[in-house]
């Protein structure tokens, strides 16, 4: 029982965040390929933009950087070209 | 956490296939806003709680909110069928998305992560200000994006006035248009 809240409570690694990105980009590029109509198409480019900003936070948490680097910069270039986009 | 994970995983992944195949667009709105919420989870998971207040803010408010006016204004919300919805390349997208999918996942799976662990990273909204102004030893080149951002965000502003006066102007006075 104790083995087994140890792994309840084990923290998740990195590729369990990078996978989730990935099959949500993968639902979002097949939704944007077979949908007819024009505001689904843009609502699963807003699912793929998303997928995106969960690998770059996780990277940005994982990865060792020095402070304040690649994090917030290219989420909020990301954040907007996606607003103006609209 | 692996409990709080596996509950954001699925909240994120199932509303994501319910945009792609839900009958009606309004419901595709809703499930794009629940999977929005599901990645402001892990934002939080990943010692974000800045971001996940704007990920709250922006795309569960306002996307969403933009979404719902655009399906209003443009066409009368209803429930068709499986078989119009989506055009002939249903199996052919649903191929190439696997593809993507398992190559990605693939490729982020073999590769060797040890050495990460979370934690680094600026962590609340007081760091997050520094860096963008670039104060406090920050690099200044997220000054620079800070103000193109901003300068960005102010032409859209503007246009979005523009084009509104000039669609109200086209039945009465035409005041303050110039053409």
């Amino acid at each position: 029982v104790q083995q087994f809240l140890d792994t309840l409570s084990a923290t998740v690694p990195l590729e369990g965040y990078l996978v989730v990105g990935a099959i949500t980009f993968a639902i979002g590029a097949w939704g944007a390929l077979i949908r007819r109509n024009a505001v689904v198409v843009f609502m699963c480019i807003e699912l793929m933009i998303n997928a995106v900003n969960l690998s770059l936070v996780a990277f940005a948490d994982y990865l060792p950087l020095p402070p304040g680097r690649s994090r917030w910069g290219s989420l909020s270039c990301w954040q907007c070209s996606a607003r103006a986009g609209r | 956490l692996i409990v709080a994970f596996a509950f954001l995983a699925s909240m994120t992944l199932l509303s994501a296939l319910g945009v792609v195949l839900s009958r009606s667009v309004v419901h595709s709105a809703l499930f794009m806003s629940a999977s929005f919420l599901g990645v402001a989870g892990f934002f939080v998971m990943l010692n974000a709680p800045a971001l996940a207040a704007f990920q709250v803010l922006i795309y569960v408010g306002a996307v969403t909110v933009l979404v719902l006016f655009g399906i209003m204004f443009t066409q009368r919300p209803q429930v068709q069928s499986f078989r119009t919805i989506i055009n002939r390349q249903i199996w052919p997208g649903f191929f190439v998305a696997i593809g993507v999918g398992t190559f990605l996942a693939y490729v982020l799976s073999i590769q060797d992560w040890s050495g990460t662990e979370p934690g680094n990273g600026p962590q609340g909204p007081g760091p997050l200000g520094e860096i963008l102004l670039g104060v406090n030893g920050a690099p200044e080149i997220f000054q620079l994006l800070f103000e193109v951002i901003s300068v960005l965000l102010l032409v859209a502003i503007i246009a979005a006035i523009v084009i509104s006066r000039r669609k109200s102007a086209e039945g009465g006075t035409d005041r303050g248009v110039e053409e």
